[in-house]
């Protein structure tokens, strides 16, 4: 299992750090990846005395005050939704779970679209009130998720998923209802529930980061109690596993996890779901290895789709929840039709 | 050592298990058997501590069962269900590691020395060796039902719980489950009880049966004194013939074609 983490893992990071060096480059100005991985390396503390500045300094300029930031916030937002997403799956054990499943997203949204409706998304803590509402709204969802759900002191999986639905259509009209009734030429709200990373500056990242390693950290810890949740709720409690208790650990944080990617780059559809079905679909159904992929993956594939939102019909922004959705579902839909076709040559 | 002690349990306002008085010594086999909705599946889900008894309770080696954590309890008692294992896509090797989790520190260290070699030993002695790097949604019903079953051993149980355990296999698969159970006790000198379907397995494996009927016991004692034709009628209504086993001597049970008759036009 270690050997096959370190294997896979090396070869994901290795191509995280390929991505974001190439993705630097591209934008308005396009720089070459040695200047970038030289601007980056100088930035590190114990290593910058060794590299000679030869850049155009205006390149330094524009990688560490416009792009970076944005480009490790969305390989951040990626890997939160995908552990997220890894996280419902395995709890759930359906494959149709994802981040949006449990409504959270919708009923962050709500609470976006009330600022934005309302006028009020700068008042109280300037920027940060939009992101902290829609934050605290998400997570109110799950709670009303949950105590619709819950059955004497147990939570039903079906029950939670059809409450999450219930709910999500419920807040998904109150979205619509406000979009349809605001009078801004630019719909702002509708800007926002398609989501998107343009003008986010370090503080974002700055929070995001220990946010999400804590959640990683605390979804990856359970991944062997997850991969016996795959043999039947009952069976893994047979086993030693205080299941109630981690239905409730992996949903929460994965519902925060989601909570705070939504709430910072607004609904980022399709990652949550497809991240860790790819994963799955590569290294097998062990949940130690689905975990800390579906990070790497998650961050590779939003770092690559804000890219191609961002860039593509420059200076045009294409809403990053339509780059996700439009890239994600035919290769999604490869992967299924390719591990079909193996699983009926093998039946063969 | 098993006790319920005036256990039962109550849904809503059914009760499936009514007081039960109940012992089980260390390395006795007992069978439970009774009719479909009797409380079997019931008593089994109190004894493995994931439903509580409503009334009453269920100590396991003296203390209550409630008062174990989930890990103490899977470290002294193992459970094979009805539904066995379920097709998951996990290399079988794999599945059998699981049985070691209530042993793992938070490392995910087993503490017991040797574990590979104990997990081939298994697999040797259940004919899973040329299975090992097999998904176990690849396998036969019977082959599964042997996965299932090397867990458990392999997680090491004193008590041993089988809710049905060869409901769903053709006949060659049912006898070689129980020899390998039946094995498995001699050699760790495990304590078995089986919910058993199948009368005459039970009287040829078990030393003691459980009868239950709508959720009370109705008798308990060894085979012999268990499975006569007066108490096989009046808890399953039909119409039975019992006979010695030529080889073993244990009472098995025939039906009569034209009893089961009589009984549809009393019926109607």
């Amino acid at each position: 299992m270690s050997k096959k983490l370190a294997g896979y893992g090396g070869i994901g990071l290795a191509l995280l750090v390929l991505t974001l060096l190439i993705c630097l480059g591209i934008g308005s100005v396009a720089l070459p990846v040695k200047d970038i991985a030289l601007i980056v390396l100088h930035r590190l503390p114990w290593i910058s005395g060794l590299i000679q500045p030869t850049w155009d300094p205006s390149f330094e300029q524009i990688i560490l005050k416009v792009r970076l930031p944005r480009v490790l916030l969305g390989m951040l937002v990626g890997a939160a939704l995908a552990v997220a997403g890894s996280g419902f799956q395995g709890v759930l054990r359906n494959p149709l779970a994802d981040p949006f499943t449990l409504g959270v997203s919708s009923g962050s949204a709500v609470g976006a679209s009330m600022l934005i409706f309302f006028g009020l998304q700068y008042s109280l803590i300037g920027a940060w009130t939009l992101p902290a509402l829609a934050f605290v709204t998400g997570s109110l969802t799950l709670w009303g998720v949950m105590a619709l759900a819950r059955e004497g002191g147990k939570i039903p999986t079906n029950s939670l998923i059809l409450s999450g639905v219930v709910m999500q259509s419920f807040l998904g009209a109150v979205v619509s209802f406000l979009t349809a009734m605001s009078k801004q030429t630019v719909n702002e709200i509708l800007y926002w529930t398609m989501g998107s990373l343009s003008l986010r500056g370090w503080s974002y990242t700055a929070i995001l980061l220990p946010y999400f390693l804590v959640g990683l950290l605390l979804v990856w810890s359970r991944a062997r109690s997850l991969n016996l949740l795959s043999l039947g709720e009952r069976q893994a409690a047979h086993l030693g596993v205080n299941v109630e208790g981690l239905k409730l650990m992996v949903l929460l944080v994965s519902t925060l996890l989601t909570a705070a990617a939504v709430s910072m780059a607004g609904v980022i559809g399709f990652v949550g779901l497809v991240i860790p079905h790819v994963v799955r679909l590569i290294v097998g159904a062990d949940y130690r290895l689905i975990v800390p992929l579906s990070a790497i993956g998650g961050g590779i594939f939003m770092v690559w789709a804000d890219t191609i939102a961002r860039s593509l019909l420059a200076p045009t922004e294409i809403p990053l929840g339509v780059v996700t959705a439009f890239v994600g579902a035919p290769f999604f839909g490869y992967l299924l039709y390719r591990s079909k076709k193996q699983r009926k040559g093998m039946g063969a | 050592m098993i006790e319920a002690i005036g256990a039962g349990k109550a849904y809503g306002g059914v009760t499936a298990l009514h007081g039960l008085d109940w012992t089980v010594r260390e390395g006795e086999w007992w069978g439970i058997i009774g009719p479909n909705g009797s409380g079997k599946s019931t008593l089994m889900r109190l004894l493995s501590g994931v439903e509580r008894a409503s009334s009453g309770t269920i100590r396991i080696h003296g203390r209550h069962v409630g008062g174990y954590n989930r890990k103490e309890l899977s470290r002294m008692m193992a459970v094979l269900q009805q539904e066995g294992m379920l097709p998951v896509r996990y290399p079988v090797r794999e599945v059998l590691e699981m049985g070691r989790h209530p042993y793992l520190n938070w490392l995910g260290q087993d503490p017991k020395e040797n574990v590979d070699e104990m997990i081939d030993g298994i697999m040797e002695k259940l004919d899973l060796l040329d299975l090992a790097d097999r998904h176990v949604d690849e396998l036969s019903g019977g082959q599964r039902q042997r996965v299932a079953l090397g867990q458990v051993m392999a997680q090491e149980p004193q008590i041993l719980l089988l809710d049905e355990p060869t409901t769903f296999l053709d006949i060659h698969y049912q006898q070689q489950f129980m020899e390998l159970v039946a094995e498995w006790r001699k050699e760790a000198g495990i304590t078995v009880v089986a919910v058993l379907h199948d009368l005459n397995l039970a009287a040829l494996y078990c030393d003691k049966l459980l009868v239950l009927r709508d959720g009370r016991a109705v008798s308990m004692g060894t085979p012999e004194e268990m499975l006569t034709s007066e108490r096989i009628r009046s808890v399953y209504d039909v119409e039975p013939v019992i006979v010695a086993h030529p080889v073993y001597g244990a009472p098995q049970v025939l039906l009569s074609k034209a009893a089961l008759k009589r009984n549809k036009e009393e019926g109607n």
